[in-house]
């Protein structure tokens, strides 16, 4: 870029620093609408910008890529793979109580008849992390945190975009485990994290995997179940009331973005806070999965 | 003409409206009209000049052979029995998959053009071909898609045509991208909501085939300069889905279609321009009011005259079209013609005012009044001239002529039925074009000469755009650093200079790997306007109500809804009591008021950098030297970037009617800023002052100079006075001599000043030639502004310098001066 045209890009789409102009103007150098279109989106700027708020040590900046990536090898894409026993506890119940969980009773408390039927211990339990929560076809799906039961264990895969130019790969990996898989299992991912793996994969002539897929969304049946007992229906609180969770130096979703463009900028950057957001995400939709069978068998 | 006189002032009390007025003028024809116009001593003399357009058969072609015989049934069914040649020409090219632009006047029948162009390649691909249609309006998208809807019904066929707009519910918009063959939305439902989710519509894109567009006139300017940047994303996200679409457009007649669909869209399209459809008689007049005071040679006022004219060419039995050039305009003369229905033979009601500001139903009330004949008058601004079916009225009345000739056409092209004569006529004001083109008419029925303006390449709006598209895709670049395969932006120099700004001083962008990525949880639609509907415009509020009764553009606002103006509809009057300036909200009580408000405002404009220049030099005044000394400088032309701050000091009330000053009060706003493009003239202090202007009325005629380069800007240029601001310095502080400076009133300017830099020798004899025959002695608004404005030597001062810029010699490139 030549500087001539560099110069003449701020001064029309820049607000010229008041500080870099040492004869004070006693008006502002920039028209209202444009720099109110600027500070508008200065905000957005700000938002995925580092917060001065404390965050503990987990969620601390690091430099370089993320701890323990491993490369597949039949699609190149990054993941970081974690084992956990399935007697392990999350909260106040073990992993493995998802497999416990009524089936009757899911597909009740889901209107989900499908589910009668499935082999529960082959749901894929799904949960992403994404750059935007407008969609469209400019947020990425940065984090797939995919997990199921292997035998005792529950295998949490976490399919991390190294590289925007990697999101086909990250893409088609993903629908290829959520075809393999019986079932769904989400919170609140029929109206979020499935549209945003949809559009992508559209977007690059990948299949999407969801069409007759059953999908266990807990967010609307334990919404149902539980109207009006507790301040709210987030995740954060559902896990904790009704499974007894609660997260130490949790990085709330809304750092997700501005860690992955600190990591793409090569700056420092608070990514292992998200992998660890989205492995505990994950975990919960395990056993809240039991808290809905248990909830709908209650209600009877 | 019968017993009334026309005159519309036989009896004093208002006439029954049921009565006999109305019943005597219900027997009034066009024809009768004119007859009486150009015969009653009242009127003969002011009419200037009667122009006749005879009418015209219609000039028919057979359908086309390779026509589906199922469309040419389809045609019979509705009483086509065969095609215009103009049809037929046009779904020829379109089926030889070309670029085609129909250029024809309003009600040629361009509906049918691409009608059976977009329903043969549905035959054809057995129902997989799919088109976008973008219509100006949702009214025009929504009409379309019920004839589209009645056509595919009649052929039997399971496709499905939709409107997409945002009136559209969630729940039927995925059926609309899956099985949506024809999509009908308009500019900013593509901007906004279809280009960033593409991917939702993958199935369309895989297979689009056309894109149409109707009205391809009205984009111009930012809103064109935009939308063609649309286009530019919208043809990069079909070549993603594999689809090359070709594009139909349709048009008002055109000065030069080719460039405008070029630089609208890229390609060199095929144009069908000459009309086969049959036409009454149009019968056109130029009317020039009366010269009241010959010394000041001004001329009696328009709004004034047409009021006049009124009582003889409204009537119950015909449907009239009042065009104003202001908003203002049109609620005074609403206001002014609804008191005197009853002398027209019409009810109140009868009358209706139409602007853009008034609130969607009540728009759609009275197109459909004008539909069906309910309502009888009508008073608007341009936003009638836009595409909105009123179906054809019989009378028009321009008041002023509207700034260019596709607008003059447009808005003539309003009335005009198949059988019977219509009339236009237009009221030149008191204005230098007016009066230039009173004296001239014959460069009005002419052939069109100006070009639209539209720059796509403007950096403002180009960078926004980019960042739109970039979320979309992303940008590859080549070794060299330009854009790789990227037929679209890669044809524009600087796209991959903006990226780099984008990605390197915004951040908005990610460079990796010769690769632009998105790069910001931002969603840039959402902030990106097209320019046609600004969301910063401020909204008005009844306090009582609570309820919006308007809005208005921001840059208009502070001359038009500051606290204490009086904001009209409808010919009702509203006080503003507080104006949030900082929320953009004006709080209006009704009041009934009768006077309304005019704001003046301070402008001042500082040079940011300078491009251009071409100058004249003169030997130096120095009669010791022999050899007459240095070359100094005479005069010179520049353009450049320019800062420019506008302040609304305070505002005058004038009583309806009289016109009478009754007050005024000053205005406390903040200043609106631009960062804007110029055309600047400057003269050195010496020439200036042998051409007098050092005298005490210097900074009044220098900007009486200003002000008619100005109002004949465009003759030039296909522009309306408000594109073009004026400052005028007598010593500016950046030369440090006499400046005039003419800037483009869009942030980044849309070329303007670069037309005008370009055209300055057809500007400057323009304005000298206005200047030199108005009939005025010592300057008036239709020249340099009146005497009391630019001072007894005024008009004297300003003719002698522009006849200096235009007979003084040559001007030559020359360099910058540097920096001061």
């Amino acid at each position: 870029m030549s500087d001539e045209l560099r110069a003449k890009l701020g001064r029309l789409l820049k607000p010229r620093e008041a500080a870099a102009a040492p004869p004070p103007t006693p008006r502002p150098a920039v028209s209202p609408p444009l720099r109110e279109q600027l500070q508008r989106r200065d905000a957005r700027v700000a938002r995925q910008a580092p917060s001065t708020v404390a965050i503990a040590d987990s969620a601390a900046r690091s430099v370089g890529p993320p701890s323990g990536l491993v490369a597949c090898e039949r699609s190149g894409t990054r993941a970081r793979i974690t084992r956990l026993s399935g007697g392990s506890a999350h909260g106040e119940w073990p992993l493995a109580s998802a497999l416990q969980s009524e089936r009757a009773a899911l597909a009740q408390a889901a209107r989900l008849d499908a589910l009668r039927e499935l082999p529960l211990e082959e749901a894929l339990y799904l949960d992403t992390e994404t750059t935007g929560l407008s969609g469209g076809a400019g947020t990425y799906v940065f984090l797939v945190g995919l997990a199921r039961f292997e035998g005792d264990s529950f295998e949490i895969w976490q399919g991390f975009l190294d590289s925007p130019a990697d999101e086909a790969a990250l893409l088609a990996e993903t629908a290829r485990r959520i075809r393999a898989a019986s079932c769904v299992v989400s919170f609140f991912g029929k109206s979020f994290d499935r549209h945003r793996l949809e559009d992508k994969m559209r977007l690059f002539g990948i299949e999407p995997p969801f069409a007759n897929k059953p999908h266990l969304d807990l967010y609307w049946p334990l919404r149902r179940l539980h109207k009006g007992r507790f301040a709210d229906c987030r995740l954060r609180t559902l896990e904790r009331e009704l499974a007894g969770v609660t997260r130490e130096d949790d990085l709330p979703g809304s750092f997700a973005p501005a860690a992955w463009f600190d990591y793409l900028g090569q700056r420092a950057h608070r990514l292992e806070g998200v992998f660890q957001h989205n492995l505990d995400d994950v975990k919960s939709l395990a056993v809240l999965l039991h808290a809905l069978s248990r909830a709908q068998q209650s209600a009877g | 003409m019968g017993n009334s006189s026309g005159t519309g002032r036989i009896g004093a009390e208002r006439a029954p409206t049921e009565g006999g007025e109305r019943r005597a003028r219900s027997a009034r024809g066009v024809e009768e009209l004119v007859e009486w116009l150009s015969s009653d001593p009242r009127w003969m003399g002011r009419m200037e000049r009667w122009h006749r357009i005879p009418p015209r058969p219609a000039r028919t072609s057979a359908f086309p052979e390779r026509l589906d015989p199922r469309l040419v049934e389809l045609c019979r069914s509705r009483g086509i029995e065969e095609l215009y040649e103009h049809q037929a020409r046009f779904v020829e090219h379109a089926l030889d998959g070309e670029d085609t632009l129909i250029a024809t006047p309003t009600a040629s029948g361009k509906t049918l053009c691409y009608t059976l162009a977009v329903l043969q390649r549905l035959l054809e691909t057995k129902g997989s071909a799919r088109s976008l249609f973008l219509f100006p309006t949702k009214a025009l998208s929504q009409d379309q898609t019920a004839v589209l809807t009645r056509a595919v019904e009649t052929l039997g066929q399971e496709w499905h045509a939709y409107t997409y707009d945002g009136d559209t519910p969630p729940s039927v918009r995925r059926t609309l991208r899956d099985r949506g063959h024809l999509v009908l939305t308009n500019p900013w439902m593509l901007h906004a909501g279809i280009l960033p989710n593409h991917s939702k519509w993958s199935e369309l894109f895989r297979d689009l085939a056309y894109i149409v567009i109707d009205e391809v006139h009205t984009l111009s300017g930012v809103f064109g300069s935009s939308v063609a940047n649309v286009l530019r994303r919208l043809l990069r996200i079909a070549r993603h889905y594999g689809s090359n679409p070709r594009f139909l457009l349709c048009s008002a007649t055109l000065a030069d279609p080719v460039g405008h669909a070029r630089r609208l869209t890229g390609r060199t399209v095929r144009v069908v321009s000459e009309d086969g459809s049959p036409s009454g008689e149009k019968i056109f007049g130029v009317y020039n009011p009366p010269i009241l005071n010959p010394v000041a040679g001004l001329r009696a006022n328009a709004l004034e005259e047409a009021r006049e004219l009124a009582t003889t060419v409204c009537g119950p039995s015909h449907q009239t079209i009042f065009f104003c050039q202001r908003r203002t305009s049109v609620e005074v003369l609403t206001r002014y013609l609804k008191e005197s229905a009853g002398q027209m033979g019409l009810r109140p009601e009868e009358i209706k005012g139409y602007r853009g500001g008034y609130l969607p139903n009540l728009r759609r009330e009275i197109e459909q009044g004008l539909r069906d004949g309910s309502v009888k008058v009508v008073v608007s601004t341009n936003a009638l001239e836009l595409g909105i079916d009123i179906g054809a009225l019989d009378v028009a009345v321009l008041v002023g002529y509207p700034g260019s000739q596709a607008s003059f056409w447009q808005r003539a092209g309003r009335v005009g039925r198949r059988q019977k004569p219509s009339l236009a006529l237009v009221i030149a004001r008191s204005d230098p074009v007016d009066q230039y083109l009173a004296r001239h008419p014959e460069r009005l029925f002419g052939a069109a000469r100006e070009e639209l303006g539209l720059d796509p390449d403007n950096l403002v709006i180009l960078s926004e755009q980019l960042k739109c598209a970039a979320f979309e895709l992303p940008f590859r670049s080549d070794e060299q650093g330009q854009l790789r395969d990227e037929p679209e932006f890669g044809s524009v120099d600087a796209a991959s200079g903006v990226l780099d700004y984008l990605a390197e001083d915004s951040r908005f962008l990610h460079k990796q790997s010769g690769t632009w990525y998105w790069m910001s949880d931002a969603y840039p639609a959402q902030d990106v306007t097209l320019g046609g509907d600004d969301p910063d415009n401020v909204l008005i509020l009844d306090v009582e109500t609570k309820k919006a009764i308007g809005e208005i553009d921001r840059p208009s606002s502070i001359t038009t809804v500051h606290q204490g103006a009086i904001y009209q509809v409808q010919g009702d009057t509203w006080k503003v009591e507080n104006f949030d300036h900082k929320n953009r909200r004006a709080y209006v009580r009704h009041v009934e008021s009768d006077y309304f408000t005019e704001a003046e405002l301070d402008v001042e404009v500082r040079v940011l950098r300078l491009e251009e220049r071409l100058l004249r030099e003169q030997r130096a005044q120095d009669a010791l030297l022999e050899d007459g000394g240095e070359p100094v400088l005479d005069a010179d032309l520049q353009r450049g970037e320019v800062h420019v701050t506008s302040v609304a000091t305070l505002y005058k009330k004038i009583r309806f009617y009289t016109r009478e000053n009754v007050g005024a009060e000053d205005i406390h706003l903040p200043p609106e800023e631009l960062d804007s493009e110029a055309f600047i003239l400057t003269l050195s202090d010496e020439t200036a002052n042998r051409l007098g202007l050092a005298s005490g009325d210097r900074g009044a005629a220098w900007r009486g100079v200003g002000a008619v380069l100005r109002r004949v800007a465009p003759l030039v240029l296909n522009c309306q006075p408000k594109d073009l601001g004026l400052s005028t310095q007598v010593r500016s502080p950046h030369f440090q001599r006499p400046a005039i400076f003419l800037y483009d009133t869009v942030q980044g300017g849309v070329g303007l000043s670069e037309v005008l830099f370009r055209s300055y020798r057809e500007l400057l004899r323009a304005a000298h030639d206005v200047v030199a025959h108005c009939a005025c002695e010592r300057g008036c608004p239709a020249c340099v502004g009146p005497a009391e404005e630019v001072g007894m030597l005024g008009k004297e001062t300003a003719l002698a310098v522009l006849t200096h810029f235009v007979q003084g010699g040559s001007f030559a490139p020359g360099e910058l001066e540097p920096e001061r």
